[in-house]
C-alpha cells in the first residue's frame, strides 16, 4: 500500500473511544536503514501546540484518521539518526542522481512492506506540488487520482541524495555515495544551485582527483568561487 | 573588484524604468524642485534594502523564493511568487507602454514596437552570454544616465534652488503632495528589485568574500539611480513647471513639451532615455518573474543555462514577455493608468517581500557570518514599517475616489 506524506500531515490522531488527542505533524524515519529509511515514529502536535512522539507500531494509519492505543510521550526521542520527513525532506532541495539535477521535494512516497512503512520514493513533479498546495481536505482525493497523471515525476529513494543543510545533525547510511558515482561534468552541473555549505560537503565527499575534474568542468566564474572556498 | 560589480548597478539602473521616469517627470512637472529631498531619502532606503538582498544571495547562494520555501514551506513561497508575478506583469506592461510612448514620438505604431522589443529581449536573454547580457544592461543604464543628465543641462535649471531643495525639504499638507512622495519612493524601491539583486548575485556566482565589493556595487547603483531620478525632476521642473505647464499627465507629452523650451535635442534625449530605460526594465522584470517561479518550485533557473537545460525558466520568460506584449496591444488600453496601477501593485507587495527578507537575514543557520547585526536589523525593520505605512497610503489614495 502506498501513502503520500502530504495526505497524512494534519490528519487527526484519535483514541479507540474517538477522542482526538492531536494531529499528525511529522514522521520520523531511521536514516541509517539500507537501502531505504523505515518510519519508526509519529510526531503528534497537541492542541496546546506542544509535541509528542508515538512508536509506529502503536498507531494504525487510516485514510483520514490515525488511531492510537497508547498515550504519546512528550519526551523527544534521540534524533541522532532520525530523519524528520516533513521538517528535513519536504520542500528542501535534493539531488536527482539520474538526471544530475537539483530538485525540490514536493512529496514523500511511503510504502507499507513486510518490514514496515518505508520511504521508497520522493515526488518532484507537479502532482506532488498540487497535493502540497491543495487544502488538506482534498489532498486524499488528489493522492488517489494523481498517481495516474502523465506529468507525475517520482524518483526512487536510491536515486536521490538529500542535501546536507537540511539534515546536518546526522549522517545518512552512506552520505553522497550516489554522487560519487556521477561523472565530474554532472557534479559540476549540480553544484551551482546548492547552498555554499552543501557544495563544500559534496566536494568533501569526493576524492582529490574528482574534485580537480569537477573544477575543470565548472563554469569559469563558478570555478573561481569554489577555489576560494576550498582554499579557506 | 570589477568582477563583482554588476548586480547593484543593473538593479539600480533598472529601477529607473518606464514607471520610474513617469513618476519622476510628474514630480518635477507638478512640484518643481520641492520633491528632490525625497530622491535623496529614497537613495538611503534603497541602499539598505538592496544591501540585505545582496547579502542574502552571497550567504545562501539561493534566490528569495527558494529560501522562503525551504524555511516557511511551499504555500508561503507560492504566495510570494504569485504576488510577485501579478506585480511584475503590471510592471512589464508599463515597460511596453514606455517603449510604445517613446517610439510613438517617431511615428512607430505600438504594435510594431511591442512585437520587436519582445522578440529582441527574449533572444538577447536566452542566447547572449551572462557577461554580454550584463554588459548590455550596464551600457543601457549609462546611456539613460547620460540622456537625462544632458536633458537637465539643456533645460538650464536653477541649480542653487535644486541643491537647496535636495537637502532642505519644502513640505506641504496637500494630499497630492504626499501621494507624489509615496509614489516616488514606491517606484524606486520595488519588490522585483529586491528579488532581482539576490538572484543576480547568485547567478553571478559571488560568495561571502565579495561582501565589501557588493556593498560598494549596491551603493554605486543606489547613488546613480537617484542621481538620474534627480536629473529627470530637474529637467521637468526647469522647463514645464517653470513655464506653468503643469497639466501634462504622461511622459510622452512631457518629452514633446520639452522641445520648445529646451530645444529639440532635449525631446530626443528624453524620449531616448525613456526608450532605453523601458528596454532595460523589460529585460530585468520578466527575468525576475522567471527566477521567482523556478526558485519556488525547484526548476533550474539562470541565464548561464541554455534553453535545453532550463526549458521552464526560458519558457516562463518568453510567456511573461509575450503575454504582456499581447495585453498592451488591446485597443484603447489606457497605458498611463497601466503604469500607475503597476506601481500601486508594487507598493502593495513590497512590505510582504521585505518582511520575509528581514526574517531570513536574521536566520543564523542560513546567513552564518553575514547574518544581520542588531543595527542593520533595526534599520531594516524601520525601513519595512515606513514603507508598509507608505504603501498603505499609496494604495488608499490611489483607489479612493477623489474628493469632490
Amino acid at each position: 500500500m502506498t501513502q503520500y506524506l502530504t495526505t497524512l500531515l494534519g490528519v487527526p490522531i484519535a483514541t479507540p473511544s474517538g477522542a482526538v488527542v492531536g494531529e499528525l505533524d511529522d514522521l520520523l524515519a531511521d536514516a541509517r536503514q539500507w537501502p531505504v529509511p523505515r518510519v519508526l515514529r509519529v510526531e503528534v502536535r497537541f492542541p496546546d501546540r506542544d509535541r509528542g512522539w508515538l512508536p509506529l507500531d502503536a498507531v494504525r494509519i487510516g485514510p483520514d484518521r490515525v488511531s492510537v492505543d497508547a498515550g504519546a510521550s512528550r519526551n523527544p526521542p534521540d534524533r541522532t539518526h532520525l530523519l524528520r520527513l516533513r521538517a528535513q525532506l519536504l520542500d528542501h532541495q535534493a539531488i536527482d542522481l539520474v538526471e544530475a539535477a537539483v530538485v525540490r521535494v514536493n512529496d514523500v512516497v511511503l510504502t507499507q512492506t513486510s518490514a514496515g512503512l518505508e520511504v521508497t520514493r520522493v515526488d518532484v513533479g507537479l502532482t506532488g506540488l498540487a497535493r502540497e498546495l491543495a487544502p488538506r481536505s482534498s489532498r486524499g482525493l488528489l493522492g488517489r487520482l494523481t498517481p495516474r497523471a502523465p506529468w507525475q515525476h517520482e524518483l526512487a529513494w536510491t536515486d536521490i541524495d538529500p542535501v546536507e543543510s537540511a539534515i546536518d545533525h546526522f549522517q545518512l547510511f552512506d552520505a553522497h555515495a550516489g554522487i560519487r558515482r556521477l561523472a565530474p561534468a554532472a557534479i559540476a552541473r549540480i553544484l551551482p544551485p546548492l547552498r555554499p555549505g552543501d557544495r563544500m560537503a559534496i566536494l568533501g565527499a569526493l576524492g582529490g582527483e574528482t574534485v580537480a575534474a569537477v573544477l575543470v568542468a565548472s563554469d569559469a566564474r563558478f570555478r573561481r568561487l569554489l577555489m576560494t572556498k576550498l582554499n579557506q | 573588484m570589477l568582477a563583482i560589480l554588476g548586480p547593484g548597478l543593473v538593479s539600480g539602473f533598472a529601477d529607473n524604468d518606464a514607471g520610474g521616469i513617469a513618476t519622476y517627470s510628474l514630480a518635477g512637472i507638478q512640484f518643481g524642485y520641492d520633491l528632490l529631498w525625497v530622491i535623496l531619502a529614497s537613495q538611503i532606503v534603497l541602499f539598505f534594502t538592496q544591501e540585505v538582498g545582496a547579502r542574502l544571495g552571497l550567504a545562501t547562494g539561493q534566490g528569495l523564493t527558494g529560501l522562503v520555501r525551504g524555511r516557511y514551506g511551499v504555500r508561503w513561497a507560492a504566495f510570494v511568487a504569485v504576488l510577485m508575478l501579478i506585480a511584475n506583469l503590471g510592471t512589464t506592461l508599463a515597460e511596453f507602454a514606455g517603449i510604445g510612448a517613446a517610439l510613438s514620438l517617431f511615428g512607430v505604431p505600438i504594435a510594431v514596437s511591442a512585437v520587436l522589443s519582445a522578440v529582441a529581449m527574449v533572444l538577447l536573454v536566452s542566447r547572449g552570454s551572462f557577461g554580454k547580457v550584463q554588459f548590455l544592461f550596464v551600457a543601457v543604464g549609462i546611456a539613460v544616465s547620460i540622456a537625462y543628465l544632458a536633458s537637465a543641462i539643456l533645460a538650464k535649471p536653477d541649480w542653487g534652488l535644486a541643491v537647496t531643495r535636495l537637502v532642505i525639504p519644502k513640505l506641504s499638507g496637500a494630499p497630492v503632495y504626499w501621494l507624489a512622495v509615496v509614489g516616488t519612493v514606491g517606484t524606486t524601491i520595488t519588490p522585483w528589485g529586491q528579488a532581482f539583486i539576490q538572484a543576480y548575485v547568485v547567478d553571478k556566482g559571488l560568495g561571502v568574500k565579495a561582501l565589501l565589493g557588493e556593498r560598494i556595487d549596491v551603493a554605486l547603483g543606489s547613488w546613480l539611480t537617484n542621481v538620474i531620478a534627480g536629473f529627470i525632476v530637474v529637467a521637468c521642473a526647469a522647463t514645464l513647471w517653470a513655464s506653468g505647464q503643469t497639466n501634462i499627465t504622461d511622459v510622452a507629452q512631457a518629452a514633446k513639451a520639452l522641445g520648445p523650451l529646451a530645444g529639440s535635442s532635449a525631446t530626443l534625449l528624453f524620449a531616448g532615455g525613456l526608450l532605453a530605460a523601458s528596454l532595460l526594465g523589460l529585460g530585468v522584470v520578466p527575468l525576475t518573474s522567471a527566477y521567482t517561479v523556478c526558485e519556488a518550485f525547484g526548476w533550474e533557473a539562470g541565464v548561464q543555462w541554455r534553453w535545453r537545460d532550463a526549458p521552464v525558466f526560458y519558457g516562463l520568460l518568453a510567456f511573461f514577455v509575450g503575454f504582456a506584449a499581447l495585453v498592451v496591444l488591446i485597443p484603447g488600453l489606457p497605458l498611463f493608468q497601466v503604469i500607475v496601477l503597476s506601481q500601486v501593485l508594487n507598493g502593495l507587495l513590497l512590505p510582504f517581500i521585505l518582511v520575509f527578507v528581514m526574517l531570513l537575514a536574521r536566520d543564523r543557520s542560513l546567513m552564518g557570518a553575514l547574518r544581520s547585526g542588531r543595527l542593520l536589523t533595526v534599520i531594516g525593520w524601520a525601513v519595512t514599517v515606513i514603507l508598509a505605512a507608505m504603501s498603505v497610503v499609496l494604495v488608499y489614495v490611489s483607489l479612493a475616489p477623489p474628493a469632490s
